[in-house]
């Protein structure tokens, strides 16, 4: 029982494992797979890689007990925007399974990992500042477009993903995701001033 | 024969799963399909190249700006 349980798990990590790398080099036919999924393995995955990223950037920082506190205000916040996403889309297009946006959205989070991961591994090989160096200069404009590049795979991601989540059109989810916005913003600022997050983990 | 039928039949519904774009416009509907495909399939290939421009203006249009800001940035994990 508890080995097959592991033998499934150890099957997630491995579509995982693909799916990341197809989500790199065919982002749209991948996430119409991910639309269909039933595995929920892979969430559990997704949530284990992030909650291992936590422990380890928050070892470099503040300790491993806040570390714990950040993962669970990231988990409210990736249900905070799932059902944000379902219910607004939900207005527009009543055939809709919240499990389709917890499975694309979680999906949408590869980069984010990508992002905070190597920043934490950075923090340490180059800790900030920056100096005006010309070395210096060159590593800010090589971390910029690095950083820019992952923001667009992003939302490459987090388009594809409504698309499919929502079957709506560009407009509608232009609308919905310029909502969203309009919520994160706030409760950004509320993380920020609160010292869990200074750039939100979503 | 049969299952490669409904091999078809399960790749015809996923292909049609959502509606495409109609902007109810032509031309907004081709410029939407051109702009698109370029993000459908390898999209690192626009990506990248752009993101280098991106940051290499970012450096010259605000300069110690751009630097400070990545020390900022590096701070927010």
């Amino acid at each position: 029982m508890v080995f097959d349980f592991f033998i499934k798990l150890f099957a997630s990590f491995l579509i995982v494992l693909r799916r990341i790398i197809l989500l790199i080099f065919d982002p749209y036919k991948t996430m119409r797979k991910i639309s269909l999924e039933k595995d929920k393995g892979q969430i559990w995955i997704i949530l284990i890689i992030s909650f291992l990223y936590f422990m380890f950037a928050y070892k470099i920082r503040n300790g491993i007990f806040f570390g714990i506190i950040a993962f669970c205000i990231f988990i409210i916040l990736f249900f905070i925007t799932t059902i944000f996403f379902y219910l607004s889309a939900k207005q527009f297009n009543k055939n809709l399974t919240y499990d389709r946006f917890v499975f694309t959205y979680s999906y949408t989070l590869i980069p984010t990992f990508f992002w905070f991961f190597s920043n934490a591994v950075f923090f340490i090989l180059l800790p900030p500042p920056r100096t005006y160096s010309f070395l210096g200069k060159g590593f800010s404009v090589i971390y910029l477009a690095f950083s820019i590049s992952l923001l667009v795979w992003k939302l490459i991601l987090v388009y594809f993903s409504l698309r499919f989540s929502t079957r709506l059109g560009l407009f509608r989810i232009l609308y919905i995701f310029l909502l969203y916005l309009l919520l994160l913003a706030p409760l950004s600022m509320l993380l920020y001033q609160l010292h869990i997050f200074r750039i939100p983990f979503i | 024969m049969k299952s490669d039928f409904s091999r078809l039949k399960h790749r015809m519904e996923e292909v049609s799963l959502v509606e495409p774009n109609d902007f109810g416009f032509g031309l907004l509907n081709n410029l939407y399909r051109n702009v698109n495909r370029f993000f459908k399939k390898a999209p690192f290939i626009i990506v990248v190249p752009t993101s280098i421009f991106i940051a290499i203006s970012l450096y010259i249009l605000f300069g110690f700006l751009a630097i400070r800001l990545v020390s900022i940035l590096q701070n927010g994990f």
